[in-house]
Formats: C-alpha cells, sequence, structure tokens
C-alpha cells in the first residue's frame, strides 16, 4: 500500500525547491525580500498573490474541493502549486470555508460535498433561548480546529523560508482562519435569522457578537502561543452587508473585545475591506488596519456590488485615488476573480497598464475569489502584466 | 381607524418589518370587509418603498429581509381569504437555487417581493436539480423561470438550466429565464444566454415585469 503522505511530503519538499530556483533566476529575489523590500518603499516589482483561489488552486492540483477542505497537507500542497506555476510573491492561504471552520468548535455541524464549498448542515442556535447553552470551546482540539493548527504547522516548519506565515511582512491573509465576530455569529445561528434578529432581537444579536468574540480570542491565543503570528486578520461576508449604524451597533464593540484581548500578547487585530467610511473610520481609529496590513490602505474594489462589474470602472479608480490622496493612504486594487475567468489575455493587459496609469506603478491590483475554470492563459496574462507596469519607485 | 388609514398602517408595517403588527392589521382589514387585492395593493406599496429605499442605500439587507418576513406574516392571514376570491395572478414564475448550491437568502427575498407583487411564485427551495426546474415549468405552465447561484462553482448551473430549458422547447413557448446572485451579471447573464439579470429583489420585480410586459406587446402584435 502506497503512503500517499511521504509523496506528498517530497512534493512539498520539491515545489519549495522549485520556487526558490525560479525566483532566483528569473526575478532575482525570493517572494520574502520582494514582500519585505515593498512594504519598506524601496524598489520592487509590487508583489502579487491570488487571493481566494481554493477552488482553483484544488482543481489545478487534481484534488477535489472536500479533500482540501479537510486535509492540511493537501491544501498546502494546492496552494504551493499556484504559487510555483505563477511564481507569485505571497502566499494567498486561506480556507475553502473559513467562516465555517471557528464556528465548527462550538459545535456546527457541516456538510462536505465533493465538488463544493463545505455548507452548514444545521445551525447551532435554533432558537434565542440556545445562546445561553453555549460555551467557548476547546479551540484547539475541537470541531475541524485541528486542520487549521495542522496547515499553519507545516508552513510553520517546512515552508516559513519561502512563504513566512509570521509576521506583518506577509501577513496579508495568511493568517484568517475566521471571520468577523458577526460572520461567525450568523454561522450560529443561520445567516438570514441573524439579519431577521437584527431588527427584531438585536439583544441576541450583540449577545452572540459577545460570544463568537470570546471564541475567537482563543484562537487568536493560540495561533501566537503556537505559530507566533503578530496579526490576525478578520475575514468578512455576511458583514458587509449591513448598515454602518448596524456593524457599528453588533460587529464593532465584538471586534475591539478581540482587538483588546489580544493587544497584551502583542497581536494586532485586522478587518476585512469595507467600502463605507464611517466603518473604514472606526477601525482604523481604533487602531486597527484591513486584511493583516501593516498600514490602513483605500481598496478599489467592487466586492460589495458586482453589479457593478468585476473590475473597477476608471472612475472608480479615479474617485478611490483622490480618497487615498486625501487620507494620505496608498490604493489597493481588488478585482473579482470572475473577470479574470472571462477577460482575453489582451483585455487584462489593456486593463492593468491603464490601472497603473491611473494609480500609480507601486499600487498592488490583486484578484480576489478565483473561479475554478479560470483560464491559465489569463492568469498569466495577469502575472505577466503585473510584472511588466506595477513596479514600486 | 378607518379604510384609509388601516391599509396605510399595513404599508407602514410592512416598511417598517413589523412582523407582529401586519398579520394582526391585515386581520382587522379583512374583519372590515377590506378586499384581499387592496390588503395586498397596501403590502406591495410597502414592500416597493423598501425596493426603492434599498436601492438608494437606506435600506439594507437585514430591512429587506424583516419586511419580507412581515409580508409573510400577512400573507399567512390572508391566504384563506386568497383560495376564496381566487386571485389571479398576472404570471408563474417558478424561482430556485441551482443543483449544489443551497444559498437561499438572495433567492427567499426576491421570492418574496415577486410574491408581494402579486406573482403566482412556486419556490423549488435550494440545491434544485437542472431538470426539476424545467419540469415544474412545463408542468404548471410557468411564465418565468427565475434561477440563482451564489457561488462561482455553482454559476455555471445557470447557464445547463437554460440549454436544458431550450432543449425542452420552453423557450419557444415564451418561457423566459432570468438569473441573480453575487458572483453574476449583466455580462454574464449574456454570456450564457439569459433573458434577464437582477442585481437584487427589487430590480428582480421590475425586470420580471418588464419582460412580461414584452411579451404580452409581443403577442399582441402577432
Amino acid at each position: 500500500m502506497v503512503n500517499m503522505d511521504v509523496f506528498y511530503d517530497k512534493e512539498i519538499d520539491f515545489l519549495k525547491e522549485r520556487i526558490l530556483t525560479q525566483f532566483r533566476e528569473i526575478e532575482g529575489t525570493t517572494p520574502v525580500e520582494r514582500v519585505t523590500r515593498f512594504f519598506q518603499g524601496k524598489p520592487e516589482k509590487v508583489p502579487i498573490t491570488l487571493v481566494l483561489a481554493d477552488e482553483w488552486s484544488a482543481h489545478y492540483r487534481g484534488f477535489t474541493t472536500r479533500e482540501v477542505s479537510t486535509e492540511a497537507k493537501k491544501l498546502v500542497l494546492s496552494h504551493l502549486n499556484m504559487c510555483a506555476r505563477f511564481n507569485l510573491d505571497m502566499w494567498g492561504l486561506t480556507f475553502p470555508h473559513l467562516y465555517l471552520i471557528g464556528p465548527s468548535a462550538v459545535g456546527t455541524k457541516l456538510s462536505f460535498p465533493e465538488d463544493s464549498t463545505p455548507m452548514i448542515s444545521e445551525p447551532i442556535v435554533k432558537k434565542p433561548s440556545d445562546v445561553e447553552k453555549l460555551e467557548v470551546p476547546d479551540m484547539r482540539n475541537s470541531g475541524q480546529m485541528p486542520y487549521v493548527w495542522e496547515t499553519y504547522r507545516i508552513v510553520e516548519e517546512r515552508l516559513n523560508d519561502v512563504y513566512p506565515m509570521v509576521g506583518e511582512r506577509t501577513a496579508w491573509l495568511n493568517t484568517g482562519c475566521c471571520g468577523h465576530p458577526f460572520d461567525f455569529a450568523a454561522v450560529l445561528r443561520g445567516i438570514s435569522q441573524l439579519y431577521i434578529d437584527v431588527k427584531t432581537n438585536p439583544k441576541l444579536v450583540k449577545k452572540l457578537c459577545d460570544f463568537s468574540a470570546d471564541c475567537i480570542i482563543e484562537i487568536g491565543k493560540i495561533a501566537k502561543k503556537d505559530f507566533g503570528i503578530t496579526n490576525f486578520f478578520l475575514a468578512g461576508a455576511a458583514v458587509g452587508m449591513l448598515s454602518a449604524e448596524q456593524y457599528l451597533e453588533f460587529d464593532f464593540p465584538a471586534t475591539l473585545k478581540i482587538k483588546k484581548a489580544l493587544e497584551p500578547y502583542g497581536v494586532k487585530v485586522s478587518c476585512f475591506i469595507f467600502k463605507d467610511p464611517k466603518i473604514v473610520d472606526a477601525i482604523t481609529d481604533a487602531g486597527m488596519t484591513f486584511l493583516g496590513l501593516p498600514m490602513p490602505v483605500v481598496f478599489s474594489t467592487t466586492y460589495w456590488t458586482p453589479q457593478k462589474g468585476w473590475y473597477p470602472s476608471d472612475e472608480d479608480l479615479i474617485r478611490d485615488r483622490e480618497e487615498a490622496e486625501s487620507r494620505g493612504w496608498p490604493v489597493f486594487v481588488f478585482f473579482l476573480g470572475h473577470w479574470l475567468q472571462e477577460a482575453s489575455p489582451r483585455r487584462i493587459e489593456q486593463r492593468i497598464r491603464r490601472t497603473v496609469e491611473i494609480l500609480g506603478p507601486s499600487t498592488p491590483i490583486l484578484p480576489v475569489s478565483l473561479p475554478r475554470g479560470t483560464p491559465i492563459e489569463n492568469i498569466d496574462a495577469y502575472v505577466k502584466a503585473m510584472r511588466k507596469y506595477a513596479v514600486s519607485e | 381607524m378607518n379604510r384609509e388609514e388601516l391599509l396605510k398602517q399595513i404599508e407602514r408595517g410592512i416598511l417598517n418589518g413589523s412582523i407582529d403588527e401586519v398579520p394582526k392589521l391585515c386581520k382587522k382589514a379583512l374583519e372590515m370587509n377590506i378586499s384581499v387585492e387592496d390588503i395586498l395593493e397596501a403590502m406591495e406599496n410597502g414592500m416597493k418603498q423598501v425596493g426603492d429605499k434599498y436601492e438608494k442605500g437606506e435600506y439594507f439587507v437585514p430591512d429587506l429581509l424583516v419586511a419580507g418576513e412581515a409580508m409573510k406574516a400577512g400573507f399567512k392571514v390572508l391566504e384563506p381569504a386568497i383560495k376564496v376570491e381566487k386571485t389571479t395572478f398576472p404570471a408563474t414564475i417558478v424561482i430556485g437555487s441551482v443543483f449544489g448550491d443551497i444559498h437561499d437568502v438572495g433567492k427567499n427575498i426576491v421570492a418574496y417581493m415577486l410574491r408581494s407583487a402579486g406573482f403566482n411564485v412556486i419556490d423549488l427551495g435550494v440545491d434544485v436539480p437542472f431538470e426539476t426546474f424545467i419540469k415544474k415549468a412545463e408542468e404548471v405552465g410557468a411564465d418565468i423561470i427565475a434561477a440563482s447561484a451564489y457561488t462561482s462553482s455553482t454559476m455555471w448551473g445557470l447557464r445547463t438550466v437554460i440549454e436544458m430549458a431550450e432543449e425542452a422547447g420552453l423557450r419557444n413557448r415564451g418561457v423566459k429565464i432570468i438569473i441573480g446572485g453575487a458572483p453574476t451579471n449583466q455580462a454574464f447573464a449574456d454570456s450564457i444566454g439569459a433573458d434577464g439579470w437582477a442585481v437584487d429583489a427589487p430590480s428582480a420585480v421590475k425586470l420580471v415585469k418588464r419582460l412580461l410586459a414584452e411579451r404580452k406587446e409581443h403577442v399582441g402584435r402577432n
């Protein structure tokens, strides 16, 4: 009987060497050096990665979505293959179902379809009184948390010199394994029910967000203790559909609680991207950033408004540039990966060039949420265009 | 409280998402012999304002959902009366999230709002096998199939629904297929040959009305 685990270990070693060799020969640097130089403001090609490309990378490597959602080594391997194929500077490693993992430790039942991201079988807080029964679980061993820690362990022990998990310089989405408290609560309660509770039972929503914060704090403490993380990133989905007032009433106090609890451990908390200036101001005024970045940035994105198109228009880019200038922050473009799937290589090259013309060559331009059907030649076109036009001064 | 005041309160109840209040008001309206159509119209007006506020960015998803819940609670009270009056709906819509997709928030909101606009909505739920859309549409003589997908991996199922509808000859018979869901947009809808795409529930209602009006006009011309 073949022990596939040994093969996978060898593949990780091979890919690591391949990435380092490719980088030395083609890029003349290493991914870590590039990212470090970029954040130090030194001239460098703008770092690139493919964010939320779990399904694409799984299929590229020949794994099912279920496999990478349950087996740490396969998740790491699939991302590593993608990084090697496109010479990516940053580890865009996320978990395909990162919103569900923490709540699974609390007891939320998940189902794992073979070729789709995991789903909630049943919310755990069926009636409001159920919230009283909730207890913060052992976040090291409960639910799917061991899968997270195993992923971290592989990266920490074997890939730290290529794509480190630790530290602000490369944090980005690396350490993201759970969502904002509201997202955590939405899984516990059921997403649509929690939205209804926002209007009909605000006390329950606050209680759930507060409980979620306690769970997230435990995750953050373990991530610090075992892996030395210095930046704890909270992803966002359901939370992005709230008004600024609702966000500030329900999620923000719980997020602040996490920040205060992790601060003494030397861990900074960073939030997901938000567009509403009231939310952006509240987060940055409290000393937090976004996406694990070392500084606050203005995001030019249609992430929350895909109906406007998958790539920000010229008008959007110009408006966001003006906002960035007024705030004294840089701009990051976060375009939806569906655009890479649909556009032609020629169009991709033109659009990246135009974006650089508008925002300047130091601007990170990153695809987020890459559909699994995205043609390789389109990703190549994106990488090529970025290497050609996006060079920080 | 007179008739007009009561209907206005129902409208406001929907606008404010008063889940407890709306059914009570509907009951009172029936007791006052106000017709179901008039009550529905008041509810629809409320829902229309909810949609307008959502479009303007004054309302958010929780506001939409709670208005939908209030609508549902009102419907429950009206349902027996609707059956008695045999209210004729302007069209039948078969709606569902495509195979492999279990997301129902957006789809439910669209279904609520279509119902509130007076359409006969048959909600197939989530994770709906492609052929079920087609079979159900044939069975009930649907005017529109509304299919939704929330993830980039399931969105291609929307194309399958369209292809199967074509294969079954539904499109030749004038059945329109509209799509929606987070990863979709107008360009995607055009690329897979959908008859329409809507960004949110209020736009879905507008789209359905437009498509039906166009179809009527087309039939009228022929």
